[in-house]
């Protein structure tokens, strides 16, 4: 493996692989990321290599196991190029037709094509399916066309250009004045401008600096962190040697966890086919800049997304935070500078400095620039990761791109942010996706999980959930959150046992606002979100409960009648697994 | 892999505590007790600063794990989706709450944070194989293919 | 710079937390968790203030005063929030039950004990209603109500010597973790588990004695609940005054605190002025203070042995029948051994008497065997001045620190804690010697070494620093050439193979010693014993030269220092203290006078033996009469402690029964024997004599002693380097009984349990 030493070595290397890349006439893109996996797409690719090998296609018709491609409520699926078809909720049982129709004589197989809930019609390219072509897929576009465990696709498709560009044709300083005028924000949820972050970083006195990539994800119902690597791993590699050389960092670390086992594999699987080919490590690009990244499990070990506590779980300590500042672009690992950013940060650094800051503040908002990568979940026909403009409004997100809700149904709730976020009523649809915009409405946009309720959902219980969820994650340093957490757990579990008081909202608000002031880090200050949010909107639900010892939903379990089996609507299907 | 080899090829500084109780741990399935104090050896520190590492972390377990591990994720879509019945019909065909140790036993019960896959939800993972849409009624049929594969 | 605080101006000239400012102005903002010395931890949120221009409220522990700062320390808003916090941490606790915290009693029930234990005279709360939770309570009044409580009770930890733990009453603000870690360098409790189950323990609930916990009471003073608690002062009379004295169980010269109550001793706890100790003492200061003054064995009247029997007598016959043996006996076959325990007066009186009384050159003690003795007894040989002086701060400022075999946290404990902080500023401990210690844990490396060949190892480290190049500035040096020529028989090799190092880590090891300037050396005195003795100490003291490395003889005696300098005032002796030694234990001598007994006897070892110590110990059974001597908590008198400060030690107590400290009972013997210059009314008395005979004291004076001073040392100090072929071979080395854990005539670790227990780890 020859190791790159100059920049033109880069589009050498991008021609031959172009080159060389075998003439098919169709390929065959299996979504295979973690939620794929799960619904069998491993043997849905294993089908179709003996399928095309049966019929002698292996010359003109190529199968790629990719990352996520989305769409995770059509899994598994494939997309095939150069058409672009789209095929949907695929069986094994499929393939043949598959490759006997779509493959040899390019027809479409209707029954495989997706439908699009609200209008019932059917779009079988990829590009034309409304889900798709709604989004901005900035950061996702090529997770179609990215086999994760294989550089040269990265290359193919101009990678590690902007690294090239950075390293060669700019100085460290351009580099942050650049992406401070793109206005980039991180993308974890605290918003603040990566640009400056850099900057403060940089001119910080201490050696040597650090670069750390928070890509352990903690919250329920997000898997943007998983998406971006498991399918496009060297995209935050390379916007992470771009950080390190803006900053003067030497040694990086990716902070991962151990529930995306498929994503460890391919992160570091990339970060050494990076070194191989000498960008990553000492010179790269034959260039005087050294910078290497260790990954390293941190799961379960720090209070989701504080900076400080994912420090001290780093040197190996109890993981409290601290106060800031001092701010870890001060004194951050072991006393030293260091700037962390979430693994979606990371990931916008190629795109703006190959197209530009000025490209980039097209999209978004003047505030927000660029894009968002959001899951979707809950009671949302296209369950899904989505990638959309920073300002777009949740209706168009919720119902033109997640397809609306669930068998026809009306629309209750949205909570963003995951458990710590709050809950946005019916109502308030045209709410922009933003970070100022779901503050103020009493949310937070968070990493940016999204989680979609109707009818069926108790509200109250909803509040119970998130709140449990915090009261587990605290850490226990400080008392506002360790024990105001606990007990206004304590009273919602009450509540949804029929056993409320009319002194609860108080003690419930009374109690949110003391986490509020006085909590020592984020996950204090906004645990109490769910329980305002919900009796700010959905009081009548609160009082129902404790009024009437009823549950409007039907849901909380001392309080329901019982439900009869007949209503859940859900197939039952025999769990499917994957190999 | 035992632990006194885990041991020695791990470094010797506060900062490789997590990796190295992770090692043991997918090794043995579980932190053993007795190696608490070679792990405050191997790297300098005093029992309690492991132990207060050790259990603070939601990954670590100091219960043993039995050969079958079984893992309900019970995140948030998978709880909207029924998570909760599916932990309660295993905790009652195992006999034994969810967490706790299983010593000698064939199957262990966690729960655990969201996987990621909350399309299909309720997700079980058994020995690293995902199952989707889970609920009490197939936990039977998957827990027989997982004995089977092992 | 300028800041407002409440209103007022204020000017500021140093980096100050707000709330550490405020303290100081007498500004009260309340708070748990905070506490000098230790990092601000910002865990308790109590103490939270407003400051102009930021959203949030800042705490006070960990926000830095800057120029033009204003700060509101107290607002409704704020106070509210305050209560609010106390509620909340009250709910994590059982509900209030009746008063006594051996029960399992919540925090609430705190303000109850406190006021009963006003009201009956009797502490019923941990630490004699001293926590300071008391006053956070009443100040903030929050209702205990509020919240239900919503967890369960622990068990009450008595499973371990000298302190409970009754984390019942804990709320989680890190004092006792923080001050373990921070300062003490143990690490033997942490916060365990996470959210509401954060609780704070040891590894799996273990008993401390099974950690390395050295029961230093650092946690227990620090403690603002009381939950970890004195066994001994449970439910027992409240002190009605406190006097300070200085500790003679070591060499540290801790300031202690002690508990009176109608003249008996309580307890102690470590000044927070201590000059030494800065509000740190060890276990046996902090816990066994009382039990060593009040122990059984405590001899507390004159013994006379009449019919093979000791018993006792009046102080007039007692110091009749000594008198009259000594002066039966010819100067050359008495021998007196003194004890480097004593103040400085006892032992000033006691060499007066037995050099200019008695006449008589057969005169040690057990200051003569220590390493300052021995390193002075080296630097006399090499015509060098010893400079034994030093500040607990310069080992603190050391980059390097190289540890020969001593435990220090256990025989040194202050020095460690010297040691520690500088490890915490970055610096590398080394550790030297055949057995690994607890405090390997904090070292960088230990290299593993049979006590003898310690030469070898600094010889080899010093000739790879001349070789590096690093001989440039030292090479201006007095004795250099020889020096170097000298390292050439040197081979690297073999220097590393006898310390079981790789020759390359004996590369390391100098070139990081070499980088990491200034460094420091400590060792014991059996660094210095032996034939290899003389050898160590000269490889020592070039090897330091060459490193700008200070050079820390230690001793464990309270008065080593102070002994060795009066004794070498009174000039030399017949022949090495050794031969003296040797001469007791082999019967040359009539008659012998001890004073403390640190020589081991297997028989009677003269005609006639006196005794003069504060307990009865093995040699008891050979002594024909005992003198009951005052212990240092019965004493006025100054005691010279391992850094040479000279230090004052006040009465606490009237002395036991007859008991009189030692000056006072030579002068009575020497008047006994007709003997002049005895005439001392007060302690103060013997030290200006001292001070003028001893130029180690010149200058000092008895009224001037409240911070204490340091012995004079002339200023020079050759920049020689020490030649192989004038080193002469030091003292043998003798078995005495003396350490730590040895006070005068009381062996601490076998006659007291709990130490037992503890050292018997």
């Amino acid at each position: 493996m020859k190791k790159l030493s100059h920049p033109h070595h880069l589009a050498e290397w991008k021609r031959i692989i172009l080159e060389e890349r075998p003439a098919y006439d169709k390929v065959i893109a299996v979504s295979s990321g973690t939620c794929g996996r799960a619904r069998g797409s491993l043997q849905i690719f294993e089908a179709f290599k003996q399928e095309i090998e049966r019929r002698r296609l292996s010359l003109t018709v190529g199968i790629e196991a990719t990352g996520c491609h989305g769409l995770c409520e059509m899994e598994p699926n494939i997309v095939i190029s150069p058409e672009g078809f789209f095929y949907k909720k695929l069986d094994v049982k499929d393939i043949p037709a598959i490759v006997e129709r779509t493959i040899l004589k390019n027809k479409v197989i209707p029954s495989l094509v997706y439908e699009d809930p609200a209008t019932g019609r059917k779009h079988p390219r990829q590009n034309e399916i409304p889900f798709y072509q709604k989004q901005t897929r900035l950061l996702t576009e090529n997770n179609f066309r990215i086999n994760p465990e294989r550089i040269e696709d990265y290359i193919a498709l101009d990678g590690y250009q902007a690294l090239a560009k950075a390293l060669f044709d700019m100085t460290s300083e351009s580099v942050i004045a650049e992406v401070k005028a793109s206005g980039l924000r991180g993308r974890g949820g605290a918003g603040l401008l990566t640009g400056k972050k850099w900057e403060s970083c940089r001119e910080a006195r201490g050696h040597p600096k650090y670069i750390i990539c928070d890509a352990d994800e903690g919250d329920p119902g997000s898997s943007m962190s998983r998406g971006l690597l498991e399918a496009n791993p060297h995209s935050l590699i390379e916007g992470m040697i771009i950080g390190a050389y803006a900053i003067g960092a030497s040694e990086g670390f990716m902070c991962v966890g151990t529930n995306y086992p498929l994503a460890v594999e391919h992160i570091t699987l990339a970060l050494e086919q990076a070194r191989n080919h000498g960008l990553l490590g000492s010179a790269i690009f034959g260039s005087e800049f050294h910078f290497d990244i260790h990954v390293v499990q941190v799961a379960g070990a720090f209070v989701s997304g504080d900076e400080t506590s994912l420090i001290a779980a780093l040197e190996g300590k109890k993981a409290f935070p601290r106060q800031q500042p001092p701010f870890p672009a001060q004194q951050g690992l072991w006393g030293k500078p260091t700037d962390i950013h979430h693994v979606e940060t990371w990931a916008n650094l190629p795109i703006i400095l190959n197209k530009g800051a000025d490209w980039f503040t097209e999209i978004g908002t003047d505030k927000s620039p660029g894009t968002k990568i959001v899951t979707l979940g809950g009671r949302i026909n296209n369950t899904s990761l989505a990638e959309v403009p920073l300002g777009t409004r949740l209706r168009k997100i919720i119902f033109d791109i997640g397809g609306g809700i669930k068998d026809k149904r009306a629309l209750k709730a949205v909570q963003t942010g995951g458990p710590r976020g709050g809950f946005i009523p019916a109502e308030k649809m045209d709410v922009p996706l933003d970070y100022e915009t779901l503050s103020q409405s009493g949310s937070i946009l968070g990493c940016g999980g999204i989680i979609v309720m109707d009818k069926d959902t108790c509200m109250v219980d909803a509040a119970r959930y998130s709140l449990s969820v915090s009261a587990e994650e605290s850490c226990g340093k400080c008392a506002p959150c360790r024990v105001g957490t606990r007990q206004m757990l304590e009273i919602l579990d009450r509540i949804s046992h029929g056993q409320g008081q009319a002194s609860d909202i108080v003690r419930l608000e009374d109690l949110a606002a003391v986490m509020k002031a006085a909590s020592l880090c984020d996950l204090g200050q906004t645990a109490p979100n769910p329980v305002l949010t919900t009796l700010r909107y959905f009081k009548d639900e609160y009082d129902a409960h404790i009024r009437e010892k009823r549950c409007p939903a039907l849901v909380c379990q001392s309080l329901a009648p019982a439900r009869k089996k007949a209503k859940n609507s859900r197939k039952q299907e025999t769990g499917r697994e994957a190999i | 892999m035992d632990i006194e080899k885990i041991l020695k090829e791990s470094g010797a500084s506060q900062r490789d505590l997590v990796p190295l109780l992770h090692k043991i741990q997918a090794a043995v399935g579980h932190i053993p007790r007795e190696s608490i104090a070679a792990i405050a050896k191997q790297l300098r520190l005093s029992e309690s600063e492991v132990f207060g590492v050790l259990s603070f972390n939601k990954s670590f377990t100091l219960e043993p794990r039995g050969k079958i591990r079984v893992m309900v994720c019970r995140g948030t879509a998978c709880h909207v989706r029924g998570g909760g019945k599916v932990v309660e019909e295993m905790e009652k065909k195992f006999g034994t709450p969810a967490g706790r140790s299983s010593a000698g036993k064939e199957l262990s019960l966690d729960e655990t944070g969201c996987l990621g896959c909350c399309a299909m939800g309720p997700v079980v993972v058994v020995n690293g194989t995902h199952y989707s849409q889970v609920s009490p009624e197939n936990v039977d049929s998957i827990l027989e293919k997982a004995k089977a594969s092992d | 710079m300028k800041v407002i605080i409440d209103g007022l101006p204020f000017q500021v000239a140093d980096k100050m937390s707000i709330l550490d400012f405020a303290r100081d102005k007498g500004i009260t903002i309340p708070s748990l968790c905070h506490y000098p010395g230790l990092i601000p931890f910002s865990g308790c949120r109590l103490c939270l203030v407003a400051v102009k221009g930021r959203k949030a409220l800042a705490p006070a522990c960990d926000t830095f005063l800057e120029d033009g700062m204003e700060v509101t320390t107290n607002t409704p808003a704020i106070h509210k929030i305050r209560r609010q916090i106390l509620e909340l941490i009250l709910s994590e606790h059982a509900n209030p039950s009746p008063v006594s915290d051996d029960r399992k009693s919540c925090l609430g029930a705190l303000s109850e004990t406190g006021e009963a234990n006003q009201a009956s005279g009797y502490s019923l709360s941990s630490n004699n209603g001293r926590h300071e939770f008391l006053k956070i309570l009443g100040t903030l009044n929050p209702d205990q109500a509020q919240f239900p409580s919503l967890e369960g009770t622990f068990e009450i930890h008595k499973e371990d010597p000298l302190l409970d733990r009754n984390y019942n009453l804990c709320v989680l603000c890190g004092r006792c973790v923080r001050i373990c870690h921070e300062v003490r360098g143990v690490s033997a409790l942490a916060f365990v588990n996470r959210s509401s189950r954060a609780a704070v323990g040891t590894a799996l609930g273990r008993r401390l004695l099974d950690t390395e916990c050295q029961f230093c009471g650092a946690c227990l003073d620090v403690c603002p609940t009381g939950a970890l608690t004195e066994k001994s002062l449970k439910a027992e009379v409240l002190p009605d005054t406190e006097k300070n004295t200085i500790c003679s169980f070591c060499g540290q010269g801790c300031t202690l605190r002690l508990a009176l109550k109608q003249g008996k001793i309580m307890g102690s706890v470590p000044a927070k002025q201590g000059t030494v100790n800065q509000g740190q003492a060890c276990l046996k200061g902090r816990f066994l203070v009382a039990e060593a003054v009040y122990h059984r064995s405590r001899v507390s009247r004159p013994l006379v042995r009449k019919n093979g029997k000791l018993q006792e007598t009046t102080w007039n016959e007692a110091l009749a029948v000594i008198a009259q043996e000594f002066s039966r006996c010819q100067a050359r076959d008495i021998a007196i051994a003194g004890s480097a325990c004593d103040s400085c007066e006892d032992i000033f009186a006691l060499e007066k008497f037995g050099g200019e009384g008695l006449k008589t050159e057969n005169r040690i003690g057990s200051g003569d065997f220590t390493a300052q003795a021995r390193f002075r007894e080296f630097a006399l040989g090499q015509s060098l001045e010893p400079r034994l002086n030093f500040r607990l701060s310069d080992i603190g400022r050391a980059k390097t620190i190289v540890l020969f075999g001593e435990n220090l946290a256990v025989s040194q404990p202050i020095v460690w804690l010297e040691v520690h902080r500088a490890i915490r500023s970055g610096a590398k401990l080394i550790i030297v010697g055949p057995q690994e210690l607890c405090i390997r844990r904090c070292a960088s490396s230990w290299i593993k070494l049979r006590p003898g060949q310690e030469s070898e190892l600094l010889t080899g480290l010093s000739k790879i620093l001349v070789e590096s190049g690093h001989a440039a500035e030292f090479s201006r040096f007095e004795g250099f050439a020889v020096f170097k020529k000298n390292l050439e028989e040197c081979v690297l090799s073999e220097a590393a193979a006898s310390a079981g190092l790789q020759e390359e880590r004996l590369l390391k090891l100098a070139l990081s010693l070499e980088k990491r300037k200034p460094a420091a050396f400590l060792f014991g005195a059996e660094f210095c014993e032996g034939p290899s003795g003389a050898a160590n100490l000269a490889a020592l003291r070039n090897l330091a030269l060459q490193t700008q490395g200070l050079i820390v003889p230690l001793s464990s005696e309270s008065n080593s220092r102070g002994a060795l300098e009066i004794s070498a005032a009174f000039g030399k002796k017949n022949g090495y203290p050794g031969r003296i030694v040797q001469g007791i234990s082999s019967g040359s001598f009539k008659a012998l006078y001890f004073a403390g007994s640190f020589l081991r006897l297997g028989k009677k070892p003269a005609e006639f033996l006196a005794i003069q110590d504060s307990y009865l110990d093995g040699n008891a059974d050979y002594a024909d009469v005992i003198l009951p001597q005052a212990t240092f908590a019965e004493v006025e008198g100054t005691f010279v402690n391992v850094e040479g400060r000279l230090q004052k030690c006040e009465r606490a107590i009237e002395p036991q029964a007859e008991a009189k400290p030692g000056w006072q009972i030579i002068r009575q013997l020497a008047r006994k024997m007709g003997m002049s210059g005895f005439s001392f009314k007060a302690a103060s008395d013997v030290f200006q004599e001292l001070a003028g005979r001893v130029p180690a004291f010149s200058g000092l004076s008895w009224d001037q002693l409240t911070r204490g001073a340091f012995l004079q040392e002339p200023e020079t100090d050759f920049r020689k380097f020490t030649a192989a072929e004038t080193l002469a071979d030091l003292e043998e080395s003798v078995d005495i009984a003396s350490g730590p854990d040895i006070y005068k005539g009381l062996n601490m670790s076998r006659d007291i349990k709990d130490l037992r227990l503890i050292r018997g780890r």
